[in-house]
């Protein structure tokens, strides 16, 4: 069993004040070291950009990147939590070691035309319950593989007004992105190249031949014209989404390229008003009454990416919803206590009193 | 002023090619800061757990971040290839493109980073110690 080696990383007061210091450090060879090397960030703002490489890792010893109970965000990008706001011009994580993981961020803000806010170049990365939202200039990507022949883990997550795709495949092989329970809101909204949801770029004359993104309960919304779902590449050579209790405000999930529907799960043409809380302050937390609610399928067991709790760390139970949050109703998480007035025990009087 | 965190030892991969891209060596310019920085534990010589300490701050009175900021450059080469999006591809070759040769400080230098964890020190006094790494150039 490794040891979970847990480093505090915050302005003042923790053991380092960046990410970078922190992976700069921790780096190593944590298979030998028998360690899961564990960064936790803290209710304030990071402006710094990392890269994460050199280290020798497997599935069960890795570094990761959280943050620290009672500092996570509450599933809206006004609830608080540590928020990843860059200052410099790049990727805000550039991944080239394997079996990353990431969970409980919020990114924003990042700078440079083609950067975003995962390069991941390297197999096994996983990302939870984060929240990627709102960059600042064209071509920009939630999650944009880099390499071929990679395999990528995405739950519980939140995308949203973002340039071009919450989650790209561009143009290469062999890879297979597992996608479950994500929302995506206001994509695609430049008028750029390549725009697209989930999936592959809409240029026809990619490469990207073998490779598959299996998204399950995943809902997207397109701020653009194009497709939130969809697939791409020169003719021999397309890569296929898979869509199983997907929803969508378009129709790309029947009509989009290369897209295959599962079963009789998916959602086509929603109202977008009609399943979120708020979309004036972007609160993407389900509504009583929305189609989402209990339209998902029960990810608990599956054995690629199991699923149990929902954006904000809300247990999920079955029947699932679609999307990053598993609706709650107001009485659920209540302990309904009897209350019985006390009793005074009987007081014995002295005989011959009565 | 600028406060720079070097890296004081070396992180090494089995692997060469991820070694020179990934790995941390002695003498590189972790992250640059401004003036009065609240270092890390670990970040700081003086309250680090770690033994020997992994970094040690360099700090340049007349230098600012911006200026600073050059150091913490990786060392990539133009591939001559470009990205579906007609953008030039780079490949990183280097963590870092320069690095301090510590080792080359003086004794009374490295006694200070010794006792202290940081040493204060001008532009003009440092920059023959910092060397970019493929050509061995000072600057």
């Amino acid at each position: 069993m490794p040891t979970t080696v847990v480093k505090s990383i915050k302005a003042s007061g923790g053991d380092y004040t960046t990410v970078a210091a922190w992976e700069s450090s921790e780096q190593g060879d944590l298979v030998t070291a028998d360690e899961i090397q564990k960064g936790e960030l803290y209710d304030e703002t990071y402006t710094g950009l990392a890269t994460i490489d050199g280290s020798t890792t497997d599935a069960t010893r890795y570094m990761i990147i959280s943050v620290a109970e009672g500092n996570r965000h509450n599933g809206t990008a006004g609830g608080g939590g540590a928020v990843i706001d860059p200052t410099g011009s790049g990727h805000v994580f550039e991944v080239s070691d394997d079996n990353f993981h990431a969970e409980w961020l919020r990114i924003t803000g990042w700078v440079g035309t083609s950067s975003e806010a995962f390069r991941v170049n390297n197999t096994n990365f996983h990302l939870d319950k984060s929240i990627i939202h709102s960059g600042t200039v064209s071509e920009q990507d939630g999650v944009y593989v880099g390499s071929n022949s990679i395999v990528l883990f995405i739950k519980n997550s939140i995308f949203y007004s973002l340039d071009r795709a919450a989650v790209h495949i561009q143009s290469h092989q062999s890879v297979t992105i597992h996608v479950h329970n994500c929302t995506g809101w206001d994509l695609t909204i430049g008028a750029g190249i390549n725009n697209i949801g989930f999936g592959f770029d809409n240029n026809s004359g990619r490469d990207n031949t073998g490779s598959v993104v299996h998204c399950d309960n995943v809902t997207a919304h397109t701020g653009g014209s194009t497709n939130v779902f969809g697939g791409g590449g020169a003719t021999g050579q397309e890569g296929t989404v898979n869509c199983t209790n997907c929803a969508s405000s378009d129709n790309s999930i029947s009509t989009g390229p290369f897209v295959v529907e599962i079963g009789v799960g998916n959602l086509e043409s929603v109202t977008q008003a009609d399943q979120f809380v708020d979309l004036s302050t972007i609160d993407l937390h389900l509504k009583a009454g929305a189609d989402f609610i209990d339209a998902g399928i029960d990810l608990s067991s599956d054995g690629d990416l199991p699923v149990i709790q929902d954006i904000d760390g809300d247990s999920r139970g079955v029947p699932y919803d679609i999307g990053a949050d598993q609706f709650v109703t107001p009485m659920d998480g209540w302990h309904t206590e009897m209350v019985f007035p006390s009793i005074p025990d009987p007081v014995m009087l002295p005989s011959g009193m009565m | 002023m600028a406060e720079l965190l070097i890296k004081a030892i070396d992180s090494i991969h089995s692997d060469p090619i991820k070694d020179a891209r990934g790995s941390y060596k002695r003498g590189d310019v972790v992250v640059v800061m401004p003036n009065d920085h609240l270092w890390g534990r670990e970040e700081h010589p003086n309250t680090t757990t770690y033994s020997p300490a992994r970094f040690f701050i360099l700090k340049i009175p007349e230098m600012s971040v911006e200026q600073m900021n050059k150091y913490i450059q990786v060392q990539q080469d133009d591939t001559g290839l470009f990205d579906p999006d007609g953008h030039r591809v780079f490949k990183i070759i280097r963590r870092r493109k320069f690095r301090v040769h510590v080792d080359a400080l003086s004794v009374s230098d490295l006694k200070n980073i010794e006792q202290h964890g940081e040493l204060v020190k001008p532009w003009a006094g440092v920059r023959t110690f910092v060397r970019d790494k493929v050509s061995g150039i000072s600057e």
